[in-house]
């Protein structure tokens, strides 16, 4: 009992923070994710090249390098970010580009007479995005954004490694302050599990539905 | 110009390391999570939770929190042990790619059609037989993009073992900078040798994977039964 009194002050605060670190990176993931679909989803070769040259080199860094280039790095260029705000930015970026695949996989899934059909009736290409493909697209994207939104919760230990006060890095503190390991040890592994394998088994169960109902 | 060829050759010493990382990593999770999905689709119950509690849990747990559980905690019983932090790095590595990858290979030999299954034991082929003369040969091609795949994941991801006193690329950069005090500069450089490493790799498994695709005719479907396919890969392929 004394042992869990004596972790909680370090596993709390830190699990606030993961929470923070995750939703925060899930946002800017799932937004920018899907301006780069969009954006690469005009017929332009002028933007497309651009955009998929971007996305692919971004998909080829490890999380931490782009962490380490964002809160490391850009003091160079004058942009200093806090270990907390270059968490949320790093993570974010190096998993919008996911996300912008999933988006773009989700488009394909909407007949391409769709388009026309809204470009017929005198809609913009924009509004064709919004008003025709973006609102179908919804259910497909929504499990592949709730699997992005667990890996992020996984991913925000790296958040550590620059300092945010995240789970690990109350972990970490802890067995490093008393030198006792497996408690520590044992409470954030055992959180993650009890955490993310029952959102892992819903992401799995709402894209069987999904499928279920486009097959029929 | 002479500044930045002297870092190369030094973060290039690093790179070789992640590649052996990479390289052990690799070869050790194909031969579990080969194992893991073969049990994972077996008729005995033990072994079906044997391989689905493994994939549960070491798909939950980030790389990092079990790298740094096992440095700190087993760290003095390893080196009694005589295993490297490189050796630990492998086997942290490992435990975790392989719950992933044996998940994707269990789809790929789910993708068999029941009939074959059915066929193959209506003339007299047993369980183990027809796995091994009917389902693996055409669960094999499908699996080569899903293993290349997992070998970019897993190159970017053993970036993580620099925490733990791996002396792969990350850290060697990590170590130029306290030299040099020049973050910018050497990140970049880092990060422009893991796109010389994963871009090729990553483009070999595209092309691999329409490859097997045309070749086998498996699912050729429409372009909205692709699209949905990639969103449910794409979800899996993802360690954290």
């Amino acid at each position: 009992m004394s042992v869990i009194h004596g972790l909680l002050p370090y596993i709390l605060p830190g699990a606030l923070v993961t929470i923070k670190i995750t939703i925060g990176a899930w946002l800017v993931s799932a937004l920018l994710g899907l301006v780069l679909a969009v954006v690469r989803d005009t017929r332009k070769r002028v933007i497309t090249i651009p955009v998929v040259a971007v996305i692919e080199v971004i998909r080829a860094i490890p999380p931490l390098i782009i962490l380490y280039i964002i809160f490391f790095g850009l003091g160079t260029f004058h942009i200093n970010l806090d270990p907390l705000t270059s968490a949320i930015v790093g993570l974010g970026v190096s998993d919008a580009v996911f996300t912008a695949e999933y988006y773009r996989a989700g488009f394909l899934t909407v007949a391409h007479a769709q388009r026309d059909a809204g470009m017929s009736i005198g809609l913009k290409r924009m509004q064709v995005m919004r008003f025709v493909v973006v609102p179908q697209t919804i259910p497909f994207i929504v499990p592949p954004l709730l699997n992005s939104f667990v890996g992020l919760m996984k991913y925000a230990t790296l958040a550590s490694a620059v300092g945010a006060p995240e789970l690990l890095y109350g972990a970490q503190n802890y067995m490093e302050t008393t030198g006792r390991v497996a408690p520590a040890a044992v409470a954030i592994m055992g959180l993650y599990i009890v955490v993310t394998l029952p959102l892992t088994r819903l992401v799995k169960g709402l894209e069987r539905r999904v499928r279920a109902r486009t097959r029929a | 110009m002479g500044q930045v060829g002297g870092w190369l050759a030094i973060l290039a010493g690093g790179l070789v390391v992640t590649i052996e990382l990479s390289a052990a990593t690799l070869v050790l999770s194909v031969v579990i999570s080969g194992c893991l999905a073969v049990m994972s689709i077996s008729p005995w119950r033990v072994l079906r939770a044997i391989a689905s509690a493994y994939v549960d849990v070491f798909r939950s747990i980030p790389i990092l929190a079990l790298a740094i559980s096992v440095y700190y905690g087993l760290g003095r019983v390893l080196h009694q042990l005589g295993l490297s932090p490189f050796d630990t790095g492998v086997l942290v590595l490992t435990a975790i790619e392989s719950a992933y990858l044996a998940e994707l290979y269990r789809g790929a030999l789910q993708a068999i059609r029941q009939q074959q299954w059915d066929a193959a034991s209506s003339v007299g082929l047993r369980w183990v037989g027809t796995l091994r003369s009917v389902i693996l040969p055409q669960a094999l091609p499908p699996a080569i993009p899903i293993t290349l795949n997992m070998t970019v994941a897993i190159i970017k991801d053993s970036s993580l073992l620099s925490i733990i006193a791996v002396s792969e690329v990350t850290l060697v950069a990590n170590q130029l900078i306290a030299e040099t005090f020049r973050p910018t500069e050497v990140y970049f450089l880092v990060a422009l040798l893991y796109l010389v490493l994963i871009l090729p790799l990553s483009q070999v498994s595209k092309y691999v994977e329409k490859v097997v695709e045309r070749r086998l005719g498996i699912r050729p479907g429409t372009e909205q039964d692709k699209a949905l396919r990639r969103l449910s890969i794409e979800a899996e392929a993802r360690a954290g």
